[in-house]
């Protein structure tokens, strides 16, 4: 089976980030009522692509050291194992997410 | 098997890739074929609408400066980008009022960027380990322009000072 260029969808992948975090900074920039140049968020977007590489490759890691395929909160969660203020905070966001999930079931 | 069409259709032709990811690396290879056709197809004006969307963006950034919806802080230089102000100031409102209000990566395209980057092919992602992967990347965003903000007291962040967090940030999270 013949992928289709990597390249191509990378450019295209990177080309959506890229988007998306212009957004972003836009809000932010309102928020703050400061300027970034395109460049800036140029060079936010690599960076944030590099990072995402990272993210990924532990995930893959630390979902295969627990024995499964799929990666899920837990992995997350051990990602931001280095920064408390970042663990609570995403701890937080899974909290709500399984509230909302177990108020669904509930209704059912 | 038939998938929905994608909801978000301002994300252009690119959304189109995006939503076979599902959860399953292996089933969104699998459907590549489809896709592959919708991508050649799409190429083309996917490269138009990548320059336009890059070429859009300069110029809501320079027309959000002089945007009238804060107070206005900073002087309005010319009429030309007063013109290209009441456009874009048109469509940020319709995006504004359309959308949640804390813009964040779209979850379709962070798992296809996940599924891009893991070195096995069974390897799956739960929907609420993909928005907690997108409040991560939220939260790194946002603490990279803080801290590039703190750097330069005024005017516009330059890369430079993207340059001087970006080691202590790369540490930090």
């Amino acid at each position: 089976m013949a992928d289709p260029p990597d390249e191509e969808v990378r450019e295209r992948l990177k080309a959506a980030l890229w988007f998306a975090i212009g957004k972003m900074v836009d809000e932010e920039s309102l928020r703050r009522n400061r300027n970034a140049t395109p460049q800036f968020i140029a060079a936010l977007t690599e960076m944030v692509w590099a990072q995402i590489e990272n993210v990924a490759v532990d995930l893959e890691s630390f979902s295969q050291h627990a024995g499964r395929t799929t990666v899920t909160t837990d992995d997350v969660l051990l990602l931001a194992r280095r920064n408390s203020d970042l663990h609570a905070m995403i701890k937080d966001c899974v909290d709500r997410l399984k509230a909302t999930k177990a108020k669904g079931k509930a209704r059912r | 098997m038939p998938r929905p069409p994608v909801t978000k259709s301002s994300r252009g032709q690119a959304g189109s890739n995006r939503k076979r990811s599902a959860t399953s690396g292996a089933s969104g290879r699998g459907g590549s074929v489809a896709s592959r056709g919708r991508a050649s197809a799409g190429a083309a004006t996917n490269k138009r609408s990548r320059t336009s969307k890059q070429a859009e963006a300069p110029i809501e950034i320079a027309s959000r400066d002089d945007d009238d919806d804060d107070d206005d802080n900073e002087t309005r230089d010319e009429d030309q980008e007063e013109d290209v102000e009441e456009e874009d100031g048109q469509d940020d409102d319709d995006d504004d009022e359309e959308e949640d209000k804390p813009a964040t990566v779209p979850p379709e395209l962070l798992t296809r960027l996940l599924h891009e980057f893991f070195t096995t092919d069974g390897t799956r992602i739960t929907k609420d380990a993909n928005s907690a992967v997108a409040k991560y990347m939220d939260v790194f965003v946002r603490e990279a322009i803080a801290r590039s903000a703190v750097e330069r007291a005024s005017g516009f962040l330059e890369v430079e000072d993207l340059e001087k967090v970006a080691p202590q940030l790369l540490l930090d999270l």
